[in-house]
Formats: structure tokens, C-alpha cells, sequence
């Protein structure tokens, strides 16, 4: 499903180089669910913005769903994004100006389904995240919690095989937290591969398996002990 | 991912920034209006003098004495207008035209009077609508007869009334004038003014045989200005350069130059090039405010994506391409320019009538003008959009979302 091997990322600013990712390689199977954890600035996010091509790597390769991603131009990696993988951010990064609807239907617009067919979908998953009212809101009026379902929806809308969560809940309450773990990990037992950065040892105990990472190297990667149970 | 869509979107993004927009639309529409009433008031202007031109008649040329070269013996004679209607097969018509003021009485009134004259053939050249009574013949022009046509304005003016056939009036310079017997009304040549004949100021117009005007005035019986009219476009030319040979044959001045034959066509032409170079270089004028318009277009599509960044970004980590967010700017600069565009057409349109009442004249705004006028509009969008657009576009998905 997912393979890196030796992935390296620098970051140049001027005469500063700081190494975020140092010659990592992993392996995560279909229907994994990752936890990656670590503390701040150790290059949980740089792995997770690389994996979903967002941002590229400075040497190594990356092979996703059996194909070399590490080559690919610009319009070929924003068709992966589209199709292939699902984001969730810490802050929603859902579109201000759009209702809920309009939002879980945009990754389609950039797909080019038909309108009738988007709107099917797009309550189809807004119901998978129990959200099937209020969806003619915009985002400012409905409550964090609901925010980031709308944001999974939109994530899932395209049946991408990965979806990729960065601190998922570090927006929310327990009970907030509660319901998106749930819901993800559903997601995950209905066999969607999923690699979630998160700091919080609550949230991580909700995956399989945990990799620790320290200074842009993996440090420990294990089977989660005391898996939570839903 | 379709245009529908992208209008849509735009349209969304203009409507909640409407101020904004507005403000942004404002430049286009103060350019594109300009540009079209000029535009149309200059053609209206060129219509204006092609129909006074088109009146005189296209087959007409005229035929003068240059002033400052002539000696007393070179102006043009009654019997070398006789002679040049004789013996060039060319010319259908020719006249002497004579334009002299003087004082025209009726019972009640008195006013100066602007005469001009010349021979029958005066009324093939000079043609208003006739609309009573006759225009006066070759006999009457021979026999220097005291009759006059005048025109409809001075009719009311002078009697009250249009239908004046019949009734006399008195004519000449102020201290000796003679009574004339009018023959015919004519058409009043200032028509589109409205009715000016309760004001003092307008002249009398008269037109009468050049023989009777000459008797009445005291004049030599010679002109400065011959209008000859050829029977057919093709010999317009030959006319002209006939009329002017046999005319320097008669006064023996051949190689002075002191006779300028010049086609009425010709003079229409140049006037036109004239009114054409001044209205192209006042719309250049106010295309430049069309270009200051982009710059705005441009300046606020700027704005619009450096604000919109972290929007891009999300637009993209979800899949966006290149392409959409490059049209996605591109449509929203378009659809202000081209709403700005057809706000400044309405405008101009009505601004070209309230400019063209005062002026007194029609604006003549063509199909291809509003054509232009909304491609051109289209354009600006897309020339001024296109950097911010792929500026938007070229952002790195990951700086984008980043961005605060």
C-alpha cells in the first residue's frame, strides 16, 4: 500500500539546512490504522505531507499503491490527492464562504461528477458521519465537533483507499474527540487504510500500531498494547 | 470541472466582496463608456456633415477664384457658365453662385436677409424639398426677374404663415430695396434645430436668379464660385478639368492657377478623415482610463489571492489542478471586466444621446462598436487576470496551507 524507502526532506532557509526526515523507510499494509507520534518538530507532519503529496522530498522513493509517486509532475499528483488519498487537519480547512454540502461536494467538482451524482454522494457520506442536517450551514454556524465530520466526509467522499489525519482532534473537547475517533476508526474497520499524526497517547491507543519518532528519525514502531475499545 | 461551475464560483466570490467589486468594476466602466460615447458621437458627426455633403450632391464640383491670385478680368462672367453648359457634354448642370446679404420687408417686418443666388440650374444643386409653388426658370434668370423662393422658416417669420406664393416682398440693400414676387417655399435648411422662426437674429434666407441679385445690388455680373454638376460619377473628373481649361481659355490666364476646381466628394472625404483621426485619437484618449481600469482589474485580483491563499491550499490538497485555480481567477477577473463592460455600454450609450442633444447630433452607435466594446472588456479580464491567476495557480500546496 504504502512504501517509503529512505526518504529524506531538508528544509533550506538561506544558510540554515535543518534536516526534518533522516533516511526513513516504512511499510504500512491495506487496512492498517497508524498512529504517529512524536514531540513537536520531530517530522511527524513533513512524513504526513510527504506521503500525501503535498510536499516533496529532497532523496528516497515513495511508492503508493504499487506505483513510483516520487517522480510524478504537479496535475499528476493533485489527481492523487483527489482520488487516492482523504485529508483531515487539525483546523478543518473546510471553505468559508460554501455550505457543508458545497464543501463535501468540492473534491468531486475537481473530479468531474456530474452535479445530480455529487449531491447523492455528498449526503451519502455527510450520513456515514451522522451529519445528514444541517447541511445547507456554512461551516461558522455549526460546532467544531460537526466541523471536522464534515471535513472526514469531504475526506471520504471519493472513496480514496488512504486517508491521512493530522491531529485529527487537537481542536476538540473529550466528548468531540470521542466522536471522531469513532468515526474514523469505523472508517478503518470498513477497511480504509489510515496513518493519523497525533500527539495525545488517548487518541493513538484508538490505532493498531504506533511509530514514535524523535529528530526526523522513526525511533520505535510497534503493535498498540491495550488497543481502545469502541 | 466545467465553465458553468467556474461562473458559479466567481460569481459566488464577486457577490461577497461587492463593494470591492464594484469599486473595481468602476475603472471598466468610466473607460469602456467614454470610449463608446466618443465613439458614437463621432460617427454621429460624420453622418451629420455626409448628409449636408450628399445634399450638395456628389457629382457636383466646384469651381473658384483664388482671391489672392486674381486680377479684376479673371472672375468668372454669367456667359462663361452659359458657355461652359454649352460646349462640355460632361456637364449637366451649372450655376454661378453669388451669396449676398442685404434686407428682405414684408407689410410688418423687416430682416436682414442672407441671398443666395445663381442660375435655375441653382435648384439641381442646392436642393431642398420644395414644398409650394415652383423654383424659378432659365427665362427668369435671363430676364432678371424680381422673383424669389424663400424658405419656411423665413416664410413664418416674415408672414406668419408657410404658404406664401404669391405675395411680394421687398428686397435689396437697406436704402434701395425693390419689390420681388415669391414663386416658391422651400424646406428650411436648419430644420433639426426646431423652429427658429420667432427669433430676430436668424437671417432671411432667399434664394433668387444671380441676374436679378446683381441688377438689385449694383454688381458686375461676375462670381468667385461656379458649381457644375456632371452628368455622371465617371466624368466628375473631366468636367472639373475641362470647365477649368475652357474658363482660362476665355480669360487668357492660363498658368496663373487662378481657378481651383475641387469635387465635392473629395472635400467629403477629407472632412471625414479629419473627423475619423480626431474621434480615433479622443478614444485613445479615453482607452487610456480603460487601462487604468485593468490595472485596477489586476491590483484587486492581487489582493484577492494573497487573501485567498490558505483557500487555494485547500483547494489543492483536495485535488484542485493547476489549470482549476488558474481559470477559477481567470473567470472571476473576466466576469468583472465584462459586467463592468456592459455597465459602461449602457452608459455610454446614454451618455452619447445627452451629449448629442446638446451638440445637436444623432450618435450613431453601431453593432460593431458594442461588439468591440464587450470583447474588448473580455480581453482587459483576461490580460490583466492572467498574472494573478497563475500567480494563485503556481502556489505550492503545502506553503499555501500554511499560510495565515
Amino acid at each position: 500500500m504504502i512504501r517509503i524507502e529512505n526518504v529524506t526532506k531538508v528544509y533550506k532557509t538561506g544558510a540554515i539546512r535543518l534536516t526534518a526526515l533522516n533516511d526513513i523507510s516504512l511499510h504500512i499494509k491495506p487496512g492498517e490504522f497508524v498512529a504517529v507520534m512524536g514531540p513537536s518538530g520531530c517530522g511527524k507532519s513533513t512524513l504526513l505531507n510527504i506521503l500525501g503529496c503535498l510536499d516533496k522530498m529532497t532523496s528516497g522513493r515513495y511508492i503508493l499503491n504499487g506505483k513510483d509517486v516520487s517522480t510524478l509532475a504537479g496535475n499528476e499528483l493533485a489527481r492523487i490527492r483527489n482520488k487516492e488519498i482523504g485529508f483531515i487537519f487539525q483546523s478543518f480547512n473546510l471553505l468559508p464562504r460554501m455550505t457543508v454540502l458545497e464543501n463535501v461536494e468540492l473534491p468531486m467538482v475537481y473530479a468531474g461528477v456530474p452535479a445530480r451524482e455529487r449531491r447523492e454522494k455528498a449526503i451519502e457520506a455527510l450520513s456515514k458521519v451522522d451529519l445528514a442536517e444541517r447541511i445547507r450551514h456554512r461551516p461558522s454556524e455549526i460546532s467544531g465537533g460537526q466541523m471536522q465530520r464534515v471535513a472526514i466526509a469531504r475526506a471520504i467522499v471519493n472513496n480514496p483507499s488512504i486517508i491521512l489525519a493530522d491531529e485529527p482532534t487537537g481542536n476538540l473537547d473529550t466528548k468531540a474527540t470521542e466522536e471522531i475517533m469513532r468515526i474514523i476508526r469505523k472508517l478503518n474497520d470498513e477497511g480504509t487504510t489510515i496513518l493519523m499524526v497525533t500527539h495525545e497517547p488517548d487518541v493513538a491507543n484508538y490505532a493498531g500500531r504506533i511509530i514514535r519518532m524523535r529528530d526526523g528519525r522513526i525511533i520505535d514502531d510497534s503493535p498498540v498494547q491495550n488497543r481502545t475499545v469502541i | 470541472m466545467n465553465i458553468f461551475e467556474n461562473v458559479k464560483m466567481a460569481l459566488s466570490s464577486i457577490w461577497a466582496n461587492k463593494m470591492r467589486s464594484f469599486l473595481t468594476m468602476l475603472g471598466i466602466i468610466i473607460g469602456i463608456s467614454s470610449v463608446i460615447a466618443v465613439v458614437s458621437l463621432g460617427q454621429g458627426g460624420q453622418n451629420l456633415i455626409m448628409g449636408e455633403f450628399e445634399k450638395i450632391g456628389t457629382n457636383t464640383v466646384s469651381i473658384s477664384v483664388d482671391d489672392n491670385n486674381a486680377e479684376r478680368s479673371d472672375y468668372i462672367t454669367f456667359d462663361d457658365i452659359r458657355l461652359l453648359k454649352e460646349k462640355i457634354p460632361y456637364i449637366r448642370y451649372a450655376t454661378p453662385i453669388l451669396r449676398v446679404q442685404g434686407w428682405a420687408s414684408s407689410a410688418t417686418k423687416t430682416k436682414i436677409a442672407i441671398i443666395i443666388s445663381g442660375s435655375a440650374d441653382l435648384y439641381q444643386i442646392q436642393s431642398n424639398e420644395l414644398l409650394y409653388g415652383r423654383y424659378f426658370n432659365d427665362i427668369e434668370y435671363e430676364e432678371a426677374r424680381a422673383v424669389a423662393v424663400i424658405d419656411k422658416t423665413t416664410a413664418k417669420s416674415l408672414f406668419k404663415m408657410e404658404d406664401v406664393v404669391g405675395m411680394t416682398l421687398d428686397v435689396g440693400p437697406k436704402t434701395a430695396q425693390r419689390s420681388v414676387t415669391i414663386i416658391g417655399v422651400v424646406e428650411s435648411e436648419y430644420d433639426m434645430f426646431g423652429d427658429m422662426s420667432d427669433n430676430e437674429y436668424v437671417p432671411a434666407l432667399l434664394y433668387m436668379p444671380a441676374t436679378t441679385v446683381s441688377y438689385f445690388f449694383s454688381l458686375d455680373e461676375t462670381v468667385n464660385q461656379v458649381f457644375i454638376m456632371a452628368d455622371s460619377k465617371d466624368n466628375v473628373e473631366s468636367a472639373g478639368n475641362l470647365a477649368k481649361n475652357l474658363l482660362e481659355n476665355r480669360h487668357g490666364n492660363r498658368g496663373r492657377d487662378v481657378y481651383k476646381a475641387e469635387n465635392v466628394m473629395k472635400q467629403l472625404q477629407q472632412v471625414n478623415k479629419v473627423l475619423g483621426i480626431f474621434t480615433t485619437f479622443v478614444a485613445a484618449v479615453a482607452a487610456i482610463s480603460l487601462v487604468v481600469g485593468g490595472v485596477g482589474v489586476m491590483n484587486i485580483m492581487l489582493v484577492s489571492v494573497t487573501e485567498r491563499t490558505r483557500e487555494i491550499g485547500i483547494r489543492k490538497a483536495i485535488g484542485a489542478r493547476t489549470g482549476h485555480i488558474l481559470f477559477q481567477f481567470l473567470t472571476e477577473s473576466v466576469i468583472i471586466s465584462c459586467i463592468g463592460g456592459i455597465l459602461g455600454l449602457i452608459f455610454g450609450i446614454f451618455g452619447a444621446y445627452g451629449l448629442g442633444r446638446i451638440a445637436g447630433i444623432t450618435p450613431h452607435v453601431s453593432p460593431g462598436t458594442v461588439i468591440l466594446a464587450i470583447l474588448f472588456s473580455s480581453a482587459v479580464g483576461i490580460f490583466f487576470g492572467i498574472y494573478p491567476a497563475r500567480k494563485a495557480a503556481m502556489l505550492d500546496p503545502i506553503v499555501a496551507l500554511r499560510y495565515e
